[in-house]
């Protein structure tokens, strides 16, 4: 394929005949100037779009009050976990409506912040331990403390979504606590 | 594409560098190639986001993908809707005084304009009826998204959606 004005094309073979005995075509030639002109444009629109940003979303509610339905965790499974983010760490608790309170109780944990930074990492491993317990389990109540930053809480529903656990050698995604409810604290 | 016989460089007169044909064959089927990869990849977002000053999102390893809904937008300096703004933040804090119920009054009303109007187009029964996208700058109090939060929720939006920088 080549463009321009005087282009002389190899016909192939010796003769001026193709393989059924005809005689050749005249050379046809196709100025490409102009498509390669806006395949350039288009391509280096596409690219510099290509380099921006992708945004994402996280799904949450919030509490809402219904006389007929409730999201507190009603089975022997199935417990609902509350993390609530402050200055001195992640204070862990569950909530339940079929185990015991003392059974409850025992979950009850504070991780505390490691180098002046939250432990996400700790949170992670908690909340997989409370979900082999509890399988059926998929609700967190998330509440931040005054003076916690939204990154924050990102950081902390990330930790809570889903973790890597190793089956056969593979890592699989299990998901921990996605759905979340953002709480506040009532003062 | 064919440099001529006679080129500018060749000077007006006497023979010419013999014509030189390039064959672009090759440079098309890339070009196309890229073409239709970075098109494809250009339209799978289906929410674009404007830019705004003070306004980082947090980063996540969150995959899940952005629909055009309504957008709550909280800045350093104001939150506003759909690019209305509806109040003024200082210092992390919300200007405006909150109404008894602990929500901020201009986000309420409209939110809640919006959400009649909805309803009244008969989307209330759609999935993301109760939706509403929130994209809020990393460093805002989480006191501030709880009552943005709540006042969405007072709205009839209980569903939300965090806008972040996916990872």
């Amino acid at each position: 394929m080549s463009g321009g004005a005087d282009t002389t094309e190899d016909e192939g073979g010796g003769s001026g005949t193709n393989v059924f005995g005809e005689e050749a075509h005249p050379p046809v030639t196709l100025n490409l100037t102009a498509l390669m002109d806006i395949l350039s444009n288009l391509l280096f629109f596409l690219l510099a779009c290509f380099g921006t940003t992708i945004v994402m979303g996280i799904n949450a509610t919030v509490p809402v009050q219904s006389p007929d339905k409730s999201s507190v965790a009603d089975t022997r499974q199935t417990v609902t976990a509350g993390v609530s983010v402050g200055k001195d760490g992640l204070d862990v608790s569950v909530v339940g409506t079929a185990q015991p309170q003392d059974e409850l109780d025992a979950w009850h944990k504070l991780i505390p912040v490691r180098d002046g930074k939250q432990d996400y990492d700790a949170l992670t491993t908690y909340l997989y331990t409370i979900k082999q317990k509890y399988p059926r389990s998929d609700t967190m109540i998330l509440t931040p403390e005054a003076g916690i930053d939204y990154e924050t809480m990102v950081r902390a529903m990330d930790a809570a979504r889903e973790t890597a656990v190793k089956v056969y050698g593979v890592d699989r995604p299990v998901a921990l606590f996605p759905t979340v409810v953002v709480s506040t604290v009532i003062r | 594409m064919i440099f001529g016989k006679r080129n500018v460089f060749a000077g007006g007169s006497g023979e010419g560098m013999a014509s030189l044909a390039l064959n672009l064959t090759a440079l098309m089927d890339i070009l196309s190639n890229l073409l239709f990869f970075l098109l494809a990849s250009y339209t799978s977002q289906s929410v674009e986001l404007e830019g705004q000053a003070g306004l980082k999102l947090p980063s996540s390893t969150s995959q899940l993908s952005l629909s055009p809904q309504i957008t709550i937008t909280v800045t350093e300096t104001r939150i506003d809707v759909g690019g209305v703004a509806v109040s003024n933040l200082q210092h992390g804090g919300i200007v405006e005084p909150l109404d008894k119920e602990g929500t901020v009054g201009p986000l309420y009303e409209r939110l809640h304009s919006l959400k009649v109007s909805r309803d009244a187009a008969g989307r209330a029964d759609l999935a993301d009826a109760a939706l509403v996208l929130l994209l809020a700058d990393k460093g805002t109090d989480s006191q501030t998204i709880a009552t943005v939060l709540k006042t969405a929720g007072m709205a009839g939006f209980y569903n939300v959606r965090f806008g972040v920088i996916s990872q």
